[in-house]
């Protein structure tokens, strides 16, 4: 089972400024099951936007997601179920990704019902089971949203995910609204599940190293488009997209990349993504741009049969 | 286990509203009169308020006569009670009538948007361009002076006011991850408006049901002060108030009985409104 994210735009128009924003210019990306994508960018560049396009919250403008061939997300909008428990999504914000007057055992119970995925006599025992694995005690099953943590929350949120039995996740910045102490806990945790569970995971996130540590491959956005691709410790190793260079800059302990300075390049403005620039989106900031850049965009072309770079002046 | 939950929370938020000293005051002023409208209802007033007795008329208030009599020498307490039964019927079929119909077409055009929001939001703000007691007077004048009529008239004029305030909440709380999760975790329209929806937006319609009642209390009494609501013989608050007017100054029990009451309830509606605008609301209760 593979997902197979082909071509894929996202198109905003905003009828009050008479404006087309462009969230995402052509992804394509596979993800093999059991396999976790790291996808990393700035804010903006569209990580939300593809996650609400593999759950099926909204439609793709252009291209495909395919999940082992059947495409994704109809179910959301046609009522199916088939289709929609087999994607679920974990928000980045555990404070509103809850339902404020609902306690959590009866938030968690509510798919189970829902889907009839247990005997009505069973389903406060997955409950309680769906709660242990991860972290939560069994007498705060009672307990409403506000009286829990943040962490607590996101356990919570990520227990209703599993109760759905996908096969699935998409991590959109799980841990960042957290406090930090609490963020390694839940990053071991989510490593934990997917081992027990069997799941696929896609992991996003605008830190190079959060994502680092649960990744097989990873895709660095820029703009809506996907720059470079890989597995993490190609990517990481001997990163090629100044863009990618840029970012691993800014990790703190890697203070220098192959002697080239990238310092200063993520202090320039991301273009508006509704007046795109011509050529390469990255040109403006790019300390190796030349002319050509600002004429033609540049396709992900492969390097190894593993990493692939959108920069024909890497590729040279 | 849910059923557990369940009545764990709902004896939650009538514990948190009990331990509120103003709501609980409200719901007892509330109460008495909801008392002694049934009382008036069911024909036990002490006196018939149809009664003239032309030999005790404007006598202050006394053991027979509570609250004194009018200029008919017709006793104030029973027709305070009676037009306090007319007051509350009004109120509740107005009000009634205004957010079953106003939260409804809120809620659906809120979520759904598209043409239909376009069509509903239009409607209430034609409805809004125009004075609310003007309104209800050009309605009353063209239906006719029953109870019936004046509630009619009444939630018409209120019905957009319950758009409002359902439709604004739901635009926000759609919005929210907690609906986009239930989306994506496959649950029917229905289930998500009526499960994840509703209970996120009922704390403001609640608290708007509690003052629409007392503004519809107010506008009965400011209608049948003109003369458009209840007519004579039959007692009205507003209509006492008006009649009271001239003798106010040598018979201030006229006035002030009526008065009282209409103040009563209003007041007594607000606390209520407020209570439960707080109880109803989990993040504002301390915890526990
Ligand atoms: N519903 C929408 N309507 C209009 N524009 C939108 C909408 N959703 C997203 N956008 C725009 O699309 C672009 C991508 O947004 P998106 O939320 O996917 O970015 P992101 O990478 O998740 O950023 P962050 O790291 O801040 O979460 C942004 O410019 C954003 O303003
Ligand atoms: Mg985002």
């Amino acid at each position: 089972m593979t997902l197979t994210i082909r071509d894929v735009t996202k198109k905003y128009s905003i009828k009050s400024r008479k404006t087309v924003v462009n969230a995402l210019n052509g992804v394509s990306l596979t993800v093999e099951k059991g396999k976790t994508l790291g996808i990393v960018g700035e804010s903006g560049c569209g990580k939300s936007t593809l996650a609400r396009l593999i759950v099926g919250l909204e439609q793709p403008t252009e291209g495909s997601l395919n999940w082992s061939g059947a495409p994704l997300g109809q179910g959301v909008r046609n009522g199916l179920r088939s289709h929609h428990t087999k994607t679920q999504l974990v928000f980045q914000d555990p404070y509103s990704s809850l339902n404020p007057r609902q306690t959590i055992g009866a938030c968690i119970a509510e798919v189970i019902k829902t889907h009839k995925l247990r005997a009505e006599d069973q389903v406060n025992a997955r409950v309680i089971e769906l709660l242990s694995v991860v972290g939560i005690a069994e007498d705060m099953q009672n307990r409403f949203p506000h009286q829990l943590s943040g962490g607590q929350r996101q356990r919570v949120a990520i227990a209703r995910a599993l109760a759905a039995e996908p096969d699935l996740l998409v991590l959109d910045e799980p841990v960042s609204a957290l406090d930090v102490s609490v963020r390694a806990d839940v990053m071991n945790l989510l490593v934990d599940l997917k081992n027990q569970f069997n799941l696929t995971y896609i992991f996003i996130s605008h830190d190079l190293s959060m994502v680092r540590h649960i990744s097989d491959d990873i895709a660095v956005m820029y703009l809506g488009r996907v720059v470079e691709y890989g597995s993490w410790s190609e990517v990481l190793s001997s990163p090629k997209h100044p863009y990618t260079k840029a970012l691993i800059q800014s990790i703190p302990e890697h203070t220098t990349v192959r002697g080239i300075d990238f310092e200063n390049v993520l202090e320039g403005e991301v273009p508006d993504p509704a007046n795109l620039p011509k050529g390469c989106a990255f040109n403006q900031r790019c300390p190796i741009a030349v002319p050509a850049c600002a004429e033609k965009v540049p396709e992900l072309l492969e390097l190894t049969s593993h990493h692939l770079v959108a920069c024909p002046e890497v590729l040279k | 286990m849910s059923k557990e939950t369940k009545a764990a929370s709902s004896k939650d938020w009538v514990h948190y509203y009990f331990k509120s000293t103003s709501g609980v005051i409200g719901l007892i002023l509330v109460l008495i009169m909801v008392t002694l409208s049934i009382i008036s209802a069911l024909n036990l007033a002490p006196i018939d308020p149809l009664e003239q007795n032309p030999v005790d008329a404007l006598k202050g208030p006394s053991g027979t006569y509570w609250f004194g009599t009018d200029q008919f020498g017709r006793d104030i307490f029973s027709r305070s009670i009676d037009g306090m039964s007319r007051s509350l019927s009004v109120a509740l079929l107005s009000v009634g009538i205004a957010a079953l119909v106003g939260v409804f077409l809120g809620v659906i055009g809120g979520f759904f948007g598209g043409w239909l929001d376009g069509l509903v939001v239009r409607a209430s703000d034609v409805i809004f361009a125009f004075p609310a007691i003007l309104l209800a007077l050009a309605i009353v004048n063209s239906l006719g002076n029953s109870w019936i009529d004046t509630s009619i008239a009444i939630a018409i004029v209120y019905t957009p006011i319950f758009i409002r305030v359902a439709r604004g909440p739901v635009l926000t709380v759609k919005e929210m991850d907690y609906v986009k999760s239930v989306r994506v975790l496959g649950f029917s329209t229905p289930r998500i408006l009526i499960r994840h929806v509703m209970p996120n937006v009922l704390a403001p319609i609640v608290v708007q049901i509690a003052l629409s009642l007392s503004w519809a209390i107010l506008t009965e009494s400011g209608l049948s002060f003109l003369g458009l609501g209840t007519q004579p013989p039959d007692a009205s608050l507003g209509l006492m108030v008006s009649e009271a007017q001239p003798l106010a100054a040598f018979a201030w029990w006229s006035l002030f009985f009526p008065s009282l009451f209409i103040t009563v309830v209003v007041v007594g509606l607000n606390l209520v409104g407020d209570g439960l605008r707080d109880a109803l609301d989990p993040a504002r209760r301390s915890s526990g």
